[in-house]
Formats: C-alpha cells, structure tokens, sequence
C-alpha cells in the first residue's frame, strides 16, 4: 500500500512536472517570436533609418532662428540662403549622425548642420535635434538646437 | 507545431537580403550594424536600437503625418501585412509610433537570444543575412 502511495506519488509529480514544461513550451514569451514586425522588416527599417531621404518631398523652408546674435550679423544673405538650404535638407532627408554642408566661395564662409535626434511630440509631431557649425573667417562656431516640423513642412526651430 | 511553423517562417524571413525598396540602397548587415551601434561596442542596445527605429518611422512615414499606412509599411522590405495587421492594436488601419516601438521591441527581444538586453555579432548575424 506504502509502495503504491509511493509511485502514486510519483506519477503525480511527473505529470506536474510534463504539465508545467507543457504550460512553458505554450507560453507567448519575448521568445515566442509571434509578434513584432518580423525580423526582415527589421533589418529594412534599420536600412530605411540609414538610407534617409525616404520621402521623396522636397525639404522645405526653415522658420525662426536658425543663426541668430552676433553670428548671424557677420553672414550675408547669401549665406544665410545657403545655411537654410543645407538645414532644411538636413533635417527633412538626412539620417542622424550625417551632415550636409554649405559653403559660399564669394565669402569664404561654410557650415555643416548634422541632425542628432529624431522623435515625436504628444501631438505626433516631428522633431529633430541638430548640430550647427559654422566657419566666418576661419573661426568655428557650433551651436545645437531643436528643430519641428510643421504641418506645411517648414521646419521650425524651436530651441 | 503553429509556432514552430512560425519559427521556420522567422528564419526565412531573416535570411533574406536587407533591402530599402524605395531605393536605392541595398545595406549590408555590417552597414546596418554601424549605423545602429551609436556608441561602437560592437553591438546594438535596446536603446539604441529604439533610437534607430524612431528615425526609421520618421524616414518611412512619407506623407509626416504621424502614422505609418499599409502602404507606407509596404516600402520596407521584409513587410509582412499580416504582422502590420497584428501591430495595429487599435485597429484602425495604421501604426502610431507606441504601436510601432511595441511591434520592433518584440522584434528585438526575438533576435536577442540570451536576453543580455543587447544584440551581439552573432545574434545580429542570426537576424539579418549578407
């Protein structure tokens, strides 16, 4: 009776056991790799991340103050078309960690702008922080900002 | 056996080139892994992943309105509209980018198969082929 109880017993332990290996081979895990977007569309995204220019829109105009004070003084308006066109196609087409760069040979100056972030706002706006450098007679000036893009797809800068 | 079916189907999908069907670009995996591993140790964090796919959202999302469409999804190569279906949680035809970062987020945690909470070599060599 004893011995009977025993493999009951057993039995007993072994069928929880296979139950909860069972319960574990149904589990829907992080593992379970039955969610998600699929690991092709994955590596697609990271490629879409990398390639940018993905819209085919044209970059549009740059609202606000995109170089102002002292710096701004020292460019023409040649330059300053030339640093809103390079900013404008950085931020509408270029990926993170890439940088478009401007130069007026009729003044010798140039710039870089190289946007460094991308998210979204509650109000599912786009916005993007950037780097700015700019060279006036051989100095260099950085500076670094924040950039939204507006329903007309300007882009304003907001810090 | 419906989850090994899946599994099989993962695999599959995995081995295929990456490719940006917009364009222009067919990446490697090594480009990939470069542009994703922002701090160079040789192997892409969750959040630097999440990173990349926030700007991935923002490159595909065409019209900038905020979601991603079928049709925008579609771009990607890889897209699966099954697997956008399931991503749509609220069912109203497009992803938000809470959908989206939910969706790629199961992604990663697939590819990551020690659960270190980064995609080494090997992992990434798993998940997306030459």
């Amino acid at each position: 009776m004893a011995m009977l109880k025993h493999a009951c017993r057993g039995t007993l332990v072994s069928a929880l056991l296979v139950a909860f290996l069972l319960m574990g081979c149904e589990s829907t895990g992080p593992k379970a790799a039955v969610g998600g977007l699929g690991g092709a569309a994955a590596g697609g995204l990271l490629a879409a991340a990398l390639g940018g220019k993905g819209t085919g829109i044209a970059a549009g105009t740059i609202l606000g103050g995109l170089i102002g004070g002292a710096i701004g003084d020292r460019l023409d308006a040649a330059d300053r078309e030339k640093a809103h066109a390079a900013a404008s196609q950085a931020l509408e087409s270029v990926p993170s960690g890439q940088s478009v760069a401007w130069r007026n040979p009729d003044s010798g100056n140039s710039g870089v702008v190289t946007p460094v972030r991308t998210y979204q706002i509650s109000n599912g706006q786009y916005c993007r922080e950037y780097t700015q450098t700019i060279n006036i007679g051989g100095e260099k000036h950085q500076s670094y900002g924040t950039a939204c893009r507006q329903p007309d797809g300007s882009w304003k800068i907001v810090s | 056996m419906r989850r090994f079916a899946l599994l099989l189907m993962m695999i599959a999908l995995l081995s295929t080139n990456v490719v940006f069907a917009q364009g222009q670009q067919r990446l490697t995996r090594k480009q990939i892994m470069e542009s994703a591993d922002k701090n160079r140790d040789g192997k892409i964090g969750r959040v630097e992943f999440l990173e990349r796919m926030r700007e991935a959202f923002f490159f595909v999302d065409a019209n900038k309105d905020g979601f991603l469409t079928l049709d925008e999804y579609q771009l990607i190569e890889g897209a699966d509209p099954r697997r956008f279906a399931r991503a749509d949680r609220n069912k109203d035809g497009k992803l938000s980018i809470d959908e989206f970062l939910k969706a790629v987020t199961e992604d990663f945690d697939a590819a990551d198969k020690n659960d270190d909470g980064v995609l080494d070599e090997e992992e990434v060599k798993a998940w997306i082929a030459d």
